[in-house]
């Protein structure tokens, strides 16, 4: 009767195994890396496409503990990956993980995709180009270097509005951090 | 008894070998504070992750130390650069002079000033000083210093008053050296070289 009930636990267990990944398998993307999301930990998760330009995704999550919003989105980024949203470019690690972890408030409002747009325009791309080229040979690279690589289009400016309204405890943008947090770690930002 | 006379020996010669570090540290401090100008031609050598190959630019060096007034001038292969006039900083673009805006790039061109007259005792509070000859070497007392993580100081070893070569380190890898030549201590300044 105990090894009973001890199989039964065990059969239970499998059956949600096999309903999960069936379940992964067959519902759409935004449902799946919902589902990667622990019950306990999640709070709000959302994902929204950043342009359909651009072809960014910005994932929103937001949990109780900065160790619970990295683990959040090591799962996240793991979804992403397999489903092939995106490629990770180094093996990951703290700092790659904190990078695709992403909190971010709404969808983008009409005029933040007109702006977005503006940005990523043929013309405005070649002058933004030619304006880092130039800086690349003076000291204000020190600054812009990290801008340059991780959003060289400024992208993320168009986030600070949004993203200040998610309260007071919120830092501003700094490159030099690479992304945008607040102050313990629990909500991120990243393009 | 053998004992603690080997390591009273060993403290007093310790003690004298980091206090003639110290002293040439000063000694250099002193001749350097006797700058009130200074001309000079640098090259700017960029090593970044981002690119394949280091990136080279020139340009020409102006200060007056009783103006407080510097002028940092890329000449190639674009023109442009910055101007500091006490407690103003402008960008020098197109034969246009505007002032800078933004915080982080004021801050830097004025740490500048602090740079170039080797401020030992301004340096000392943010940065660990050690040096080797005439390299000197500033490491960051912030362990976790965004922009820097070390700075190496070449002083000409026949006049300490020239600083040959600079190379910034950054915690990301990537590196800056700005090697100077033809460099004038105490040049009469003209008016034009300040704009």
């Amino acid at each position: 009767m105990r090894n009973l009930r001890q199989h039964g636990k065990l059969l239970g267990f499998a059956c949600l195994m096999v309903l999960g990944v069936v379940g992964l398998c067959y519902g759409s993307l935004e449902e799946n890396i919902l589902a990667l999301v622990p019950g306990k930990i999640k709070q709000r998760v959302a994902l929204f496409e950043h342009s359909p330009l651009s072809q960014k995704l910005i994932v929103i999550t937001k949990a109780p503990s900065a160790q619970q919003a990295q683990e959040t989105a090591a799962r996240l980024q793991d979804a992403l990956a397999q489903a092939g949203f995106i490629i990770p470019q180094k093996p990951w690690t703290n700092t790659s993980i904190l990078q695709m972890l992403s909190a971010l408030p709404g969808l983008f409002s009409p005029k933040i995709q007109q702006e977005t747009e503006r940005k990523i325009a043929p013309q405005a791309v070649s002058r933004q180009i030619a304006q880092y080229y130039e800086e690349l040979f003076s000291f204000q690279s020190i600054f812009t270097t990290q801008k340059m690589t991780q959003d060289p289009f400024n992208l993320t400016e168009l986030l600070i509005s949004p993203w200040s309204k998610l309260g007071k405890n919120v830092q501003t943008l700094n490159y030099t951090d690479g992304f945008l947090t607040n102050n313990d770690g629990t909500l991120r930002a990243a393009l | 008894m053998k004992y603690y006379l080997s390591l009273l020996l060993c403290l007093a010669v310790c003690f004298s070998w980091a206090q003639s570090k110290e002293d040439a540290l000063h000694n250099y401090a002193q001749k350097i504070s006797t700058v009130q100008t200074l001309q000079s031609n640098f090259i700017e050598e960029k090593h970044l992750a981002l690119l394949d190959q280091p990136i080279q630019s020139q340009g020409t060096l102006a200060f007056d130390k009783k103006a407080q007034k510097l002028r940092w001038q890329y000449q190639i292969p674009f023109e442009n650069g910055f101007l500091i006039e006490k407690d103003r900083s402008y960008r020098l673009q197109a034969h246009t002079k505007k002032p800078i805006e933004s915080a982080m790039g004021r801050m830097f061109i004025n740490e500048m000033l602090v740079w170039l007259t080797l401020d030992f005792d301004s340096l000392q509070k943010n940065y660990h000083i050690t040096h080797e000859g005439t390299q000197i070497t500033f490491t960051p007392l912030l362990k976790e210093h965004k922009i820097v993580k070390k700075i190496t100081v070449w002083l000409d070893e026949k006049d300490p008053r020239i600083v040959t070569q600079v190379k910034m380190e950054e915690p990301s890898g990537d590196f800056i050296v700005w090697k100077f030549n033809h460099t004038q201590i105490n040049p009469p300044l003209s008016a034009e070289v300040f704009p």
